[in-house]
């Protein structure tokens, strides 16, 4: 037999306060008699005059201690195994989403969790068949079906705290494919630790709750606009708790303390903090409430300052003012014209041939051909074709660019090369394609943009804006910003020779330079990473930040699942009873005993 | 103090004294008392037996028709009529004024049919209330007439404090044999045996009515109880459990027995009666199955 919760043992220390009160509180009812000779006689005989051995005939009082050691045992929820022995598949889940960094009861849900499992595998039979699981961003099998226990507390003890947000709910279906495989013997047992609600119907498992109510508050947010190097930075911070919360919130760029504001939170508002006027050529900004709570992870937020120096723009180009209008509207450009005719200068990001044939490309630099003439170097193209109506294809490029709707009257015939996509269609022709080609982005729009009402559509600017951001790297739809357990897709140029990721930690995490690109998933640490691209001596620094998922995982409480505590009734508990219930109706008992005692005055 | 502080002696105790006398036939054959037989040969009228003569009787009583007979000197016996007196000792300790009814009652009453009975019967009547180590007594009082002093004595008696009966009756002075009757619950300390055995030596008839309240018998208590002596204030706390009443009517009976069978092995009349029997029950029944009285 063992415990699940010994410390309620202490409150066996209850047991000699109950005797002192009775030796203490012994009220005696005054009564005058005539003489107590004969009664010192009768007593002589049955007792000694000791206060201990008059409570040994003592029936209440010994119901009481009776009630009070089945109360305790009840507290300390013992589970008896019964011969025949245990479950001999033990399925052991632990929650490692963000939320289990809380603190509970001194510790943290986590290691309360881990401890308990602990117990659980030291508790299983020798020939247990035990699976381990946790489940952060997604369910994960540690150890499966191993009957080494040691081995198993080992992967147990090895569970790193995670930050990801994550469902619990996901492992059950990993659970029950685990558990098909015992379904012959139905000896399997299923233990989820957990702070959230786990729907476990139809499984014979236990929900060990680990949610408690938390003290917290979480930054959940931080942004920033950019006025010529002024800042202005946004942070949401929330209020987890139920009660109104005083903070103080700091602002810094790297390691240096910025602004420092002192903010009341309301029980579960979120407030928005603006801190105006910053300046700071930090590559990356991160807030922090001072205080300490219930749950630091979320105490922080980072966000990545993109200090972006302008591309340069060379365009070659007769005079198109369709053109210049739109990439005069990109920010970050710094746009330069010429004429076909004049030489090319080297060391642009960017060079755009607007109908103009170069006879000479330029040595590096991303290319944009619109309207190419035959032998461009770059593409083939050919005789001019009848237009027809465009259509837009799918591509990240003419993202918000699908329900474009206009016509070509003239275009070039292109062949589509090996490197390109094609990004627009008229009529089985392609119009557009944009791809890498030795090393470089290059796009060629088959046509005259004046031979289109193209220009004239709402989405021109935006088609021309994603081209030649795509083509500059700027990078748009780039985000800077993820949460922990994020799967990241990261682009390395083409040209590095090597790549890693630096994280908070300083840990280096090489990146395979190879296609495809595995996404890098080592975010389980919150902060800002480093991804750094060598291309020969030089090193191209960029940053992303990690941040906790308060969204998800600072939820106070979740819905609990006192519901799916108990062991569902599977009807097949091999293996051991858990006393609880019964030691409970022990106590009723026991108390019905006292009060007919106490009624008849035994 | 602790007396009654109302007529005990009331008209219709008074009348139901008479009735008794008139179904009383003899009382006290065991002992003393003027209008009785007394077992000592005498003078008197009433012949008894014949003895031999020998040296010093009055040849007066020879009886000369059988010394026709037998040739032989017979003197006649005669029953002798004697005064005796009838000594009532009650115990007026704290512990008699109580119970439901009081004992205190039970034994005056008692003592009053008993005085009663022998002034009827014309004997002496000396009344003691024994009090700590003291004795109070009447004086011996002689006729019918004096009932009203030996109601006054009674009714006027105090209870309180502890008596020891031992040392109180060893005091009493006797005047020839006679009866003693010693009223009392018997709760003191020393037992009741050193007493008994000097009014025997004393040529007492002695007489010991028990008187127990019914709440003595028969304790009704349950719970945590504090039991104070209402002598000697001494407390005692006890848990009432059935084990416990089992045990306390075990040696109640002991202590009963005890006195019982010390009284018979020397020859001494022991009663014992409830506070909650009435007085008529108690003579008719009671005194009359112990031979005191004879119907």
């Amino acid at each position: 037999m063992t415990l699940y919760s010994p410390w309620a043992l202490w409150f066996l220390s209850f047991m000699p306060l109950v005797v002192l009160m009775y030796i203490l509180k012994q009220k005696f009812e005054d009564k005058q008699v005539s003489s107590i000779y004969l009664w010192q006689q009768a007593l002589k005989d049955i007792e000694v005059n000791t206060p201990w051995q008059k409570l040994k005939k003592n029936l209440l009082l010994f119901l009481q201690l009776l009630s009070i050691l089945f109360l305790v045992f009840a507290l300390s929820d013992p589970y008896l195994y019964t011969a025949g022995g245990m479950h001999s598949n033990l399925v052991i889940v632990i929650d490692n989403t963000g939320s289990m960094n809380a603190r509970y009861e001194g510790d943290t849900r986590l290691n309360r969790a881990k401890g308990l499992a602990e117990e659980m595998i030291e508790r299983s039979g020798t020939r247990t068949n035990i699976t381990l699981l946790t489940v952060g961003r997604s369910p994960k099998v540690e150890i499966g079906k191993t009957t080494d226990k040691g081995e198993a507390i080992r992967k147990l003890t090895d569970i790193k705290p995670g930050n990801s947000s994550g469902n619990i709910n996901d492992s059950v279906s990993l659970v029950r494919a685990i558990i098909k495989q015992y379904e012959g013997n139905n000896s399997y047992k299923a233990v989820f630790y957990t702070d959230s609600p786990v729907d476990t119907e139809g499984l014979n498992a236990e929900v060990v709750s680990l949610a408690s109510d938390l003290l917290n508050a979480s930054l959940d947010y931080i942004s920033y606009s950019d006025d010529n190097g002024k800042l202005t930075v946004l942070v949401r911070a929330a209020n987890r708790s139920n009660t109104l919360l005083k903070r103080e919130i700091s602002l810094y760029g790297n390691d240096k303390v910025l602004d420092i504001k002192d903010v009341e939170i309301p029980a579960g508002e979120t407030i928005t903090v603006y801190f105006e006027e910053i300046y700071t050529d930090a590559p990356y900004i991160w807030a922090e409430l001072t205080e300490k709570d219930d749950l630091v992870q979320d105490n922080q937020v980072y966000g990545v300052l993109e200090h972006t120096k302008p591309r340069k723009v060379l365009l070659v180009s007769e005079g198109n003012v369709f053109l210049e209008k739109a990439l005069s509207n990109i920010e970050g450009l710094e746009l330069y014209k010429t004429n076909p005719d004049e030489d090319l200068y080297e060391g642009y990001d960017l060079y755009i041939f607007d109908s103009a044939a170069s006879s000479q490309l330029p040595e590096s630099g991303n290319i944009l051909l619109i309207n190419p003439s035959p032998g461009n170097g770059i593409i083939e193209a050919g005789a001019e074709l009848e237009g027809g109506i465009a259509d837009i294809a799918a591509h990240s490029i003419t993202k918000y660019v699908e329900n474009a709707s206009f016509t070509v009257s003239k275009l070039k015939k292109l062949e589509v090369p090996f490197w390109a996509d094609v990004l627009i269609n008229v009529g089985s022709n392609a119009a557009a394609v944009s791809g890498e080609y030795r090393g470089r982005k290059t796009a060629v729009i088959g046509f005259d943009l004046h031979n289109s009402d193209f220009p004239l559509t709402t989405e021109y600017p935006i088609f021309l804006y994603n081209l030649v951001s795509y083509l500059v790297g700027i990078d748009t739809g780039g985000r800077t910003s993820y949460v922990c357990g994020d799967a990241i897709d990261l682009n390395p140029n083409p040209e590095v020779s090597e790549a890693f990721v630096i994280a908070p930690d300083g840990m280096e995490y090489k990146l395979e330079l190879a296609y495809p690109m595995l996404p890098f998933d080592k975010t389980g640490q919150f902060g800002v990473y480093e991804l750094i691209q060598r291309i020969d001596e030089t090193e191209i620094i960029s940053r992303f930040a990690v941040n906790f998922p308060a969204e998800s995982e600072s939820m106070n409480s979740k819905p609990n699942a006192a519901a799916a505590e108990v062991p569902s009734e599977a009807g097949n508990s091999p293996g051991g009873t858990r006393l609880r219930e019964w030691l409970l109706g022990l106590v009723l008992l026991a108390a019905a005993i006292e009060w007919v005692v106490y009624i008849r005055g035994y | 103090m602790f007396n009654l502080g109302e007529q005990i002696f009331d008209a219709e105790f008074l009348k139901k004294l008479d009735t008794i006398v008139i179904n009383v036939r003899m009382m006290m054959n065991a002992g003393s008392g003027g209008n009785r037989k007394s077992r000592s040969k005498g003078s008197s009228v009433e012949f008894s037996d014949f003895r031999e003569y020998s040296l010093g009787d009055d040849f007066r009583r020879i009886d000369w028709n059988a010394y026709g007979r037998f040739d032989r000197l017979f003197v006649k016996l005669f029953m002798e009529e004697r005064e005796a007196t009838v000594n009532i000792f009650v115990d007026s300790s704290r512990s008699m004024y109580f119970g439901e009814p009081k004992k205190s009652l039970s034994a005056l009453k008692l003592s009053g049919v008993m005085a009663y009975l022998a002034l009827n019967n014309l004997d002496r009547v000396c009344l003691n209330s024994l009090n700590g180590t003291l004795i109070k007594h009447t004086p011996a009082l002689n006729g019918r007439g004096m009932f009203r002093r030996c109601v006054d004595f009674l009714e006027n008696m105090q209870f309180d404090g502890i008596t020891d009966l031992n040392t109180c009756i060893k005091k009493k002075e006797f005047k020839g044999s006679g009866v003693s009757v010693v009223l009392s619950d018997f709760f003191t300390p020393g037992g009741i045996e050193d007493a008994v055995k000097y009014l025997l030596y004393k040529k007492q008839d002695v007489i010991l009515v028990h008187v127990l309240a019914p709440e003595e018998l028969n304790p009704e208590i349950e719970g945590q109880i504090r039991l104070l002596d209402s002598e000697t204030g001494e407390a005692k706390d006890i848990s009432v459990t059935p084990a416990l009443l089992k045990q306390y009517d075990k040696e109640l009976n002991l202590f009963i027995n005890k006195i019982r069978e010390f009284c018979s092995r020397v020859g001494a009349t022991y009663v014992q009666v409830s506070s909650e029997e009435p007085i008529e029950k108690i003579v008719f029944d009671e005194f009359a199955k112990a031979g005191i009285i004879g119907k």
